[in-house]
């Protein structure tokens, strides 16, 4: 389940259709992500893709009649229309037609119209239609997906989501049994009263959206023949776990997405210049990934005295066959340069972020709060931090949410006391931190979750926090573990509760046995903190100690900021 | 950056003078070893010029190169080799979930179905226009009054006093703008509108019908259009043709460069290196057409912007800098390839190795015949051997399993008391051990294998005999 890797065989296998000849490739938006995350540049000239255009620029492109075209792009009306009024006037010799999900036999229909000077060679549907972050993480780059902050879906981001689900499990050739969160007493009210008044009832939660699906596997049996059924389909939602995405993260990859934030696809923004960091072409990068942030350090203070000496060699060079180690060792000496400054770069930018933002000590304060901190002792330490003119709005936010979440039930809390104090904070005005607290709570509050967060409920994680107390804890930085790794953990037990998550089998196969595949599909935003546990959990299995292979999929990755703006923009909408 | 662009140029400045001094040590030596440090003198000196003329290359367009590929310098030039590695890394990782091609679906038949019923609608009206206009010009009566009346017969004309406007440019009709049917469609028209197509290119149209592209509705004005846009293609066709040409030259150049060169560097490798030095100077000569090719393909992108005033525009030039990338890329791998050539003295101590492991191969080939003679020595052995042998092939063939192919065993006694006495003649010796594997062949009925035994014990004798060995 590998879905870096299959998308790269999708789009190898759209070149090698199209055959030899220079050619040229014709994206939307979305699939030029996809395209970007699975190939180098470089790496599709060497397959003659010379040239990328998208489909929706507003520039004009240039007839260049001695390329093939290829086209890959999501089956959207827009898209179709533009294809349409594209191929009434050409701009390229030949067309090869790749859509990236289930296209319908009317807009099939509307392009063979369309292609009045029989340009067209090949029409197909490639199900590619999510962006490989890495080998075991998709995501859509589709925010904002709920409509209130009830956690209701909005019809388009429902309908994307669903497309998206069915696009992945035809990717990977599953025809899995779906399992989802059962909803509270409270949303099951919403939805009856929607399934009342409008036809978009089905749309809201999980529940209607497996069952919606479902059908979908049902009306495109064809297409899921050869699927392999042995596998299992997990859709949770984001309001099950509100935790996870406002902590800070110490790992490299998280770090960089909080701390700095990707603005593409592996693209990161510094001092205005562009740097990617792709887990497929950066060897540092890829050893690194999930390294916490003392490691990163040690691992590039190796790097630069490798360079150092390397470079140092290349000082002197004195005899001819010095330099002519020189030239030989060039291209190499090349790629270690670029490296080292890159990375030597990312890491001071995060540190100085970290030393300047009092950053550990709010990670401590933040981890004592999730992982069963006490009452008094976790108040006095926020109001102390509020305090402190280096913590900022956004990490000010961070311990008033998690305050919040965590004893929202305590008899005796003072949210709206921290909130207020949050509020008159100087500063950046983003967010509204009473209107934050409220979205949050309604969104993922107690009444809510159906999940056991703080580990309140059983005894069995209340006698694990007693163990944890006299062993002590080696890193109080990453105590917290996201609620994915509970369900991973009881996934492999094949003990998930039937009670909480319900299911729909695929070939009559029981709710829970023990899956060889399980795709985790997120609602609302998945984060690199639970990326890092489905990596661990990829590699337990790689080395042969057992265990599903794990894929995660979402809509979007958060860091605390895009948490925060999602909510707040479920606010806005009630 | 800059101090090793300054190495680089002090190792340009360098290098003649490393060259005499491959000069200087090739008087000194003896004829023999002279012979040796030619080549690789002349192969050293050839590699590094062609080292240093990419490198100047690169160090200069790299920045361009970047920018251009947007992705980061590491990733450039090794990328190839990278994402191959990881592929590796990937399959070795993890052999249980292997990746294969997801489903896919062809849409290609409907599309073309769709299609075709469209395409072939318009051609049967375009036919029609056709078969009309061929009647018109080419069986039309000469008399103006039988004219009008064929005119008629072949398209009904629509009254006068239906149609104010004009149905080409919606002018309203009256005294200065008058009536004019149509002999294709039979509708009415102004005069301006209806001179869309002369005679002669009427005439053309009727004469080779097959050629031109089915105009795309049924109004006849497009046929003229239909035209024009097929002649401009045709215009643009010459340079098109000319840069794809271009295009796959270059890629069989580099298909044969980089293969030369893979060749090369083995044998190198295997202290072999007989015609390096020739075969070098060669892959250079390749490699210096190739970069000049993909640099006049770049130029002229540049160029022709100047001449045609902005006409080529931003895509063109973007493709031929992509095809200069490229070609600048694939001789930076080819380049990382032949890395790991050795140095003259190197070679020396490599030629050498091979020597000596020549030798190892040979003593070792003499000390397992004798192995294979001692472990012989023991008829009962043997026979027990070749039971065992022939049981086991008639079990798998049994089995069904597939024939394995015949092969012999040793079979000379040998005599280890007589060891030292007479060291008996090697075609004797050969010709002991076919005798043996015509013996083994038969017992286990392999009718070819004893077919060409018994012919090369003939030779074999008759070689013995020649040679005066044998009364």
């Amino acid at each position: 389940m590998d879905v870096l890797a299959s998308t790269r065989l999708y789009i190898s296998e759209m070149v090698k259709i199209a055959g030899p000849q220079m050619k040229v490739m014709l994206l939307d938006k979305e699939t030029t992500s996809i395209v970007s995350c699975a190939y180098a540049q470089s790496d599709m000239m060497q397959k003659e893709v010379y040239l990328f255009e998208r489909l929706d620029s507003p520039h004009q492109r240039e007839t260049i009649k001695h390329l093939k075209c290829i086209v890959f792009i999501r089956p959207t009306p827009e898209n179709i229309q533009l294809l349409a009024s594209e191929l009434r006037n050409p701009k390229y010799a030949q067309y090869y037609i790749y859509f990236s999900n289930v296209v319908s036999k009317t807009d099939v229909k509307t392009l063979a119209e369309a292609d009045e000077h029989e340009s067209v060679r090949e029409v197909h549907e490639f199900f590619s239609d999510s962006v490989p972050l890495c080998s075991h993480l998709c995501s859509m780059n589709l925010s904002f997906p709920y409509e209130n902050s009830m956690g209701l879906l909005a019809a388009s981001a429902f309908l994307r989501i669903k497309q998206s689900i069915v696009g992945l499990l035809l990717q990977l050739k599953k025809k899995p049994t779906i399992r989802f969160v059962i909803q509270s007493s409270i949303r099951f009210n919403v939805k009856r009263a929607c399934k009342k008044t409008t036809a978009t009832a089905v749309q809201c939660g999980c529940g209607g959206n497996s069952q919606k699906k479902l059908q979908v596997i049902r009306r495109e049996e064809s297409l899921f023949e050869s699927a392999s059924s042995e596998s299992l389909l997990i859709i949770l939602d984001r309001s099950d776990d509100p935790v996870t995405p406002l902590l800070n993260q110490w790992t490299y990859e998280a770090m960089v997405h909080e701390l700095i934030g990707f603005s593409g696809t592996q693209r990161v923004q510094l001092d205005g210049q562009s740097i990617i960091l792709s887990e497929q072409y950066d060897e540092f990068f890829r050893k690194n990934v999930n390294s916490n942030f003392g490691e990163i350090g040690q691992n590039i203070k190796s790097l630069m005295n490798e360079f150092q000496q390397k470079s140092q060699i290349h000082k002197n060079l004195e005899s001819i066959s010095d330099m002519k180690n020189f030239v030989e060792e060039y291209p190499q000496f090349k790629k270690i340069s670029g490296t080292v400054t890159k990375h030597v770069g990312l890491v001071s930018e995060l540190s100085k972020i970290v030393s300047a933002q009092n950053l550990l000590e709010i990670s401590e304060v933040e981890q004592t709060i999730v992982s069963g901190g006490d009452h008094s002792k976790c108040l006095e330490r926020i109001k102390s931090l509020l305090n402190n003119p280096k913590t900022t709005q956004l990490n000010a936010l961070r311990l008033l949410l998690l305050y919040s979440l965590r004893f929202e039930t305590y008899p005796n809390n003072e949210i709206t006391a921290l909130s207020r104090t949050v509020d008159s904070k100087a500063g950046s005005r983003e967010f509204r931190a009473t209107e934050l607290v409220r979205t949050i709570l309604r969104f993922g509050g107690a009444s809510r979750r159906k999940s056991d967060l703080f580990g309140d409920g059983s005894t069995i994680e209340m006698t694990k926090r007693f163990i944890k107390g006299i062993k002590g804890v080696e890193n109080i930085y990453t105590q917290h573990e996201p609620h994915i790794k509970q369900i991973v953990e009881l996934l492999t037990k094949a003990k998930l509760p039937e009670q909480n998550y319900g299911y729909i089998s695929a070939d009559g196969l029981m709710a829970n046995t023990r899956y060889e595949n399980v795709i985790i599909y997120m609602i609302g935003g998945l984060t690199f903190e639970e990326s890092a546990v489905a990596r661990a959990a990829n590699e337990r299995r790689a080395t042969g100690q057992g265990g599903p292979a794990i894929l995660l999929a979402s809509n979007q990755m958060h860091n605390a900021h895009s948490f925060m703006s999602m909510l707040s923009h479920m606010g806005v909408h009630k | 950056m800059v101090f090793y662009t300054a190495n680089l140029d002090d190792f340009l400045r360098e290098s003649p003078s490393f060259a005499n001094h491959a000069d200087r040590a090739e008087s000194v030596t003896e004829v023999d070893a002279a012979r040796l440090k030619s080549h690789s003198a002349t192969f050293r000196s050839a590699h590094l010029g062609m080292l240093s003329q990419v490198l100047n290359e690169t160090s200069r367009s790299n920045s361009d190169i970047i920018n251009f590929f947007k992705i980061n310098p590491t990733s450039s030039a090794a990328s190839l080799l990278l994402s191959d590695d990881s592929a590796r890394r990937r399959q070795m990782r993890k052999p249980i979930d292997e990746v294969t091609l997801g489903t896919t679906r062809a849409q290609t038949a409907y599309f073309m179905h769709c299609r075709d019923s469209i395409v072939n609608e318009t051609a049967v009206i375009t036919n029609q226009l056709i078969i009309r206009l061929d009647q018109l010009i080419n069986t039309s009566p000469k008399d103006p009054v039988k004219r009008k009346e064929f005119e008629r017969k072949i398209v009904p004309w629509t009254a006068d006093s239906e149609s104010l406007f004009c149905r080409g440019c919606a002018a309203k009709f009256g005294l200065t703008k008058r009536k004019h049917h149509c002999r294709l469609c039979g509708r009415v028209m102004c005069g301006q509108c209806s001179r869309f197509l002369g005679f002669l290119s009427a005439k053309k149209l009727t004469a080779c019908s097959i050629l031109i592209d089915p105009p795309k509705e049924g109004t006849e004005g497009q046929v003229e259009k239909g035209k024009q846009s097929q002649e401009s293609e045709g215009l643009n066709g010459g340079v098109t043709a000319t840069l794809r040409l271009v295009k796959q030259a270059t890629e069989e150049k580099m298909k044969n460069l980089i293969e030369t060169a893979i060749a090369k560097v083995n044998e190198v490798r295997d202290g072999e290196g007989s015609s390096v030095g020739s075969l070098l100077q060669q892959l250079q000569a390749l490699q210096r057409q190739v970069d000049a090719l993909s640099k006049s393909i770049a130029d002229e992108g540049g160029e022709e912007e100047a001449t045609v005033g902005g006409d080529i525009g931003r895509a063109e030039r973007k493709l031929r800098q992509g095809i200069r990338a490229v070609a600048l890329m694939n001789l930076q791998n080819v380049l990382q390839c032949i890395i790991p050539l050795p140095s003259a003295e190197e070679f020396e101590k490599l030629v050498a190795k091979r020597r000596v492991r020549m030798a190892q191969q040979i003593e070792k080939r003499e000390a397992q015949m004798n192995t294979m003679h001692n472990s012989n020595s023991m008829s009962s052995m043997t026979d027990a051997m070749k039971k065992k042998a022939v049981s086991e092939l008639k079990g798998s063939r049994k089995a069904g399993v597939q024939d394995g192919g015949f092969t012999a065993e040793q079979t000379r006694r040998y005599n280890p008391f007589l060891e030292d006495e007479d060291a008996i003649h090697p075609l004797y010796e050969q010709r002991d051990n076919i005798r043996g594997y015509l013996e083994q062949a038969v017992s286990m009925g392999r009718l070819e294998e004893v077919e060409i035994l018994e012919r090369s014990l003939k030779e074999l004798n008759e070689e013995i005999i020649r040679l005066g060995l044998e009364p």
